[in-house]
């Protein structure tokens, strides 16, 4: 039986199933009083704000970023440059380039924005290439033309915090970054440098953040235009089909949120798709050891051990991500440990191998997980100095001491940037 | 289909707007009740009892998220059912069904979907059951309050499962 039939099926089932009587429904509903019931009312507020309060949090700021670029569309429309810009994906890219451009480099994070440069690493143009990219460069396109391209990321970048696209609240902020020459081809060494910007940049500002390398594949060109968005972006996107591909599990991007979907969610799934594939399958070879272990013991020990054993197996069964398998680790060598000194004989090197290779195995996976974090460590250490920092200027030293004190402020160093975002708003209004 | 611009309409008890919200929805609503329950007669009355409150209540929504908005009024009246029913349920029922929670599944339900609804663990099923009515896997993922890689790999693991038991 192939998975499509099981979909199929299921979904005939769920059809057949699915009450479908309107009427029925309508004669209950025109019954009822449509006034509000005090009691129900509470209830049914604090599941919805609990549900949504987190995707909501996210979604203002979508929202915020909707208006804003709304209202830009609109003031661009009326000043009569849209055209320059909207025009780019029609024109099959970046195509027309200023004279003395020497190549350009795109970022994506969404927003996405190319920026072309000359010989002196300076800036020829900034284009806006998706509606947030626009919000993003607005009111600084010209300007930045002239400045050398470090002060051109240094600007974008502080943009991003201002409009939320990047945030302290979000421990994987991301960008793609690629550079293409003018002659074809990418430029490594601009890619390189602007890559090495935003990693500063991340670690400056603490914040949590990866610059990724992209590729700005122009045979993708046509095929990710038609999905409003850009090369390199699109290619990131064929990595992550192939990989869930891979995996054997469905793609949880479709393909309508190709355009609205950011470097971040994408980079996201794709880590979080890479440490269940590692859990997945380190979870599975300890499960393999042990059953090996038990059969070439053959009964000859203590069974009480192995019903222990049992639980953390079923246990390992379920865990995936390496949280949950660094919670099982320690239980299950302290128990390997104690089955080894109370063996005999060669039973007692069969359970020394097997911890050995357990061990082995849960080091491997913890060197994974270090890799996987790394990215984001030195912008983590660097956060925390700063909290410290503040812990030790406060006049009394708060009960609990520092993690305490970076409890109770963690909403507050969270938000921090929603105060720039308002500044640059209210600006935005004079 | 814009959720949000029909739901104007239905806090101004327009009946045509509620009646295509009804035809849009009610799988999805179906899904989200039966993925918590396992019951189809309980989750076809909690889908009823959902869109009766969506008519009663659409006045008192505001925003955007209408749509998972309806959804989460549907999974809260179905955990609010399945927490009633195991008040009123006798311990030693527990004791046979503890796997499979507090509700029978019917007898005459499609075999994958009682399948899925018996031999699924909680998350697996109910992201099956909402990924089968046509709900994106971004939308399940703020449902269960999980990342959507997670949402992925669940439902990958969850076809395997139930091809091994349906083929055994």
């Amino acid at each position: 039986m192939k998975k499509s039939d099981i979909e199929r099926q299921l979904k005939n089932d769920l059809h057949q199933a699915t009450p479908t009587a309107f009427d029925e429904l309508w004669a209950k509903c025109e019954n009822v009083s449509t006034e509000t019931e005090k009691e129900y009312v509470l209830e049914l507020e604090t599941v919805a704000a609990g549900v949504e309060n987190d995707t909501h949090r996210k979604g203002g700021k979508r929202l915020f970023n909707t208006l804003i670029a709304l209202f830009l569309a609109a003031a661009l429309a009326i000043v009569g440059v849209w055209g320059a810009a909207a025009g780019w994906f029609e024109k099959g890219g970046s195509t027309g380039k200023p004279l003395g451009s020497k190549g350009y480099f795109l970022l994506d994070i969404n927003p996405s924005i190319e920026v072309d440069y000359d010989e002196n690493g300076k800036v020829s143009e900034v284009v806006g290439l998706n509606a947030d990219g626009k919000v993003l460069i607005y009111g600084i396109e010209n300007t930045l033309v002239g400045e050398t391209y470090e002060t051109a990321v240094d600007v974008l970048f502080d943009r991003c915090i201002l409009l939320g696209y990047f945030s302290a609240a979000s421990e994987t902020n991301a960008v793609l970054v690629s550079a293409t020459k003018q002659t074809g081809g990418s430029d490594e060494t601009m890619a390189e440098n602007v890559r090495k910007l935003f990693s500063e940049k991340f670690v400056n500002k603490k914040l949590y953040g990866v610059a990724l390398a992209g590729k700005d594949d122009p045979n993708l060109a046509d095929e990710a235009a038609a999905y409003g968005i850009d090369a390199q972006k699109y290619a990131l996107i064929q990595d992550y089909l192939a990989q869930v591909e891979t995996l054997g599990v469905e793609s949880g991007i479709d393909e309508d949120e190709y355009g609205e979907i950011s470097i971040r969610e994408i980079y996201e799934e794709m880590e979080e798709l890479r440490e269940l594939k590692i859990g997945d399958t380190a979870s599975d070879a300890i499960e393999e050891m042990l059953e090996e272990m038990e059969t070439a013991l053959g009964g000859r020990i203590d069974g009480g051990v192995f019903e222990e054993l049992e639980t953390l197996a079923e246990a390992l069964e379920r865990a995936k991500t390496f949280d949950e398998l660094s919670t099982i680790a320690e239980p299950l060598l302290s128990l390997l440990e104690r089955l080894e000194a109370d063996a005999q004989g060669d039973d007692k090197e069969i359970v020394r191998a097997t911890r050995e290779a357990v061990g082995m195995l849960l080091v491997g996976v913890e060197t994974d997980k270090q890799k996987l974090q790394k990215t984001t460590e030195d912008a983590y250490k660097e956060r925390e100095e700063r909290y410290k920092d503040d812990f030790h200027n406060e006049s009394e030293e708060p009960e609990g001491g520092f993690e305490a004190w970076q409890d109770q402020n963690k909403e507050h160093f969270e938000n921090d940037w929603q105060g720039k975002k308002e500044d640059w708003l209210n600006r935005f209004d004079d | 289909m814009n959720f949000d611009k029909l739901a104007l309409k239905i806090a101004e008890h327009d009946k045509r707007a509620f009646e295509l919200l009804y035809e849009q929805t009610r799988r999805l609503v179906f899904s989200v009740c039966l993925g918590v329950v396992k019951n189809q007669g309980v989750a076809e009355e909690l889908t009823q009892e959902t869109f009766v409150t969506v008519w009663q209540r659409s006045g008192e929504f505001r925003g955007n998220g209408y749509k998972t908005w309806i959804l989460t009024v549907a999974k809260h009246k179905s955990i609010n059912a399945l927490k009633k029913n195991r008040r009123e349920t006798p311990i030693d029922f527990f004791e046979n069904e503890r796997a499979g929670g507090s509700y029978e599944v019917d007898a005459d339900t499609g075999i994958v979907l009682k399948t899925a609804l018996r031999a699924l663990d909680d998350d697996e099923r109910q992201i099956v059951l909402m990924r089968n009515a046509g709900l994106k896997a971004k939308e399940i993922a703020e449902m269960l309050g999980i990342p959507r890689g997670t949402v992925s790999w669940k439902y990958a693991e969850a076809l395997k499962k139930l091809k091994k038991l349906l083929e055994g």
